[in-house]
């Protein structure tokens, strides 16, 4: 009966639901800083590049 | 039975998210470092394109007047400060950048340096070096010069010799021959140096005015 016995593990789904949406979100960040910085940011970093 | 299986599951989970993480944290180092790296560029030719500018100004202005034209001026631009002696061009490999005074870290980043020798276009081996990392500005792509090749120097009097490459080749960085004086005083030599093998080697090129 005991290895009948069932086991809960939708609260482990949810956290890796949880760990992946959070993963996209991320590499979504990454894309559109990156987008942001490269095409828009020069001119205010400029200062700070040494050549 | 069943429970350790899930425990087993849970660390490769975890794991699988480590892995995940830093995958990640790889992908924000390498995009920004390479922004980095793309906009220290844009700014070293900003400063490379002004200095070329002042050199013309320069030629222009000496060959208006025509009485002691000099050998070199000295640029500012955006806080760098440098002694420029003329411009180099050679269009097989696209190379058109300033040639710099100064045998400093600094002035190798920004552009070409004399490093040995007389004045540009005067009689006797003038050694230009440069770096050879980034896209192809500095002298990377100098390996690609064969015989006959043309390399193409300005000094600031407006003055451009054709140079044509007649030797190349690799030496130990502790082996500066290529920087010597030709026996014959009449030939003006110029000398293309940059690093190979992490520095550990030189590679030269040779060019002569017919």
């Amino acid at each position: 009966m005991d290895e009948m016995q069932m086991i809960d593990v939708s609260e482990n789904v949810k956290k890796k639901d949880k760990f992946m949406i959070g993963i996209y979100i991320s590499i979504l960040v990454l894309i559109i800083l990156g987008l942001l910085i490269y095409f828009f940011g020069y001119d205010f970093l400029k200062p700070f590049i040494k050549v | 039975m069943k429970l350790n299986h899930v425990f087993k599951k849970i660390n490769k989970e975890k794991i699988f998210n480590f892995i995940i993480i830093l995958i990640v944290i790889m992908l924000y180092v390498s995009v920004f470092s390479y922004i980095y790296t793309n906009f220290r560029e844009r700014k070293r030719n900003e400063l490379a394109n002004s200095i070329i500018n002042k050199v013309d100004d320069e030629i222009k202005k000496n060959e208006n007047e025509n009485q002691n034209p000099s050998e070199e001026i000295v640029v500012n631009y955006d806080g760098y400060k440098y002694t420029v002696l003329g411009k180099i061009s050679i269009k097989k490999i696209n190379i058109y950048q300033p040639i710099l005074k100064e045998n400093t870290a600094g002035a190798y980043n920004t552009a070409l340096v004399k490093m040995a020798g007389p004045s540009l276009n005067s009689y006797g081996n003038v050694a230009i070096g440069g770096h050879n990392f980034m896209r192809g500005n500095y002298f990377i792509k100098i390996n690609r010069l064969v015989k006959d090749d043309v390399v193409k120097i300005t000094d600031l009097t407006g003055k451009t010799i054709s140079y044509y490459v007649y030797e190349y080749g690799v030496v130990n960085k502790d082996d500066a021959s290529y920087l010597a004086q030709p026996s014959d005083k009449n030939k003006r030599i110029v000398t293309l140096v940059t690093c190979t093998k992490g520095g550990k080697e030189r590679y030269y090129v040779k060019a002569m005015a017919k």
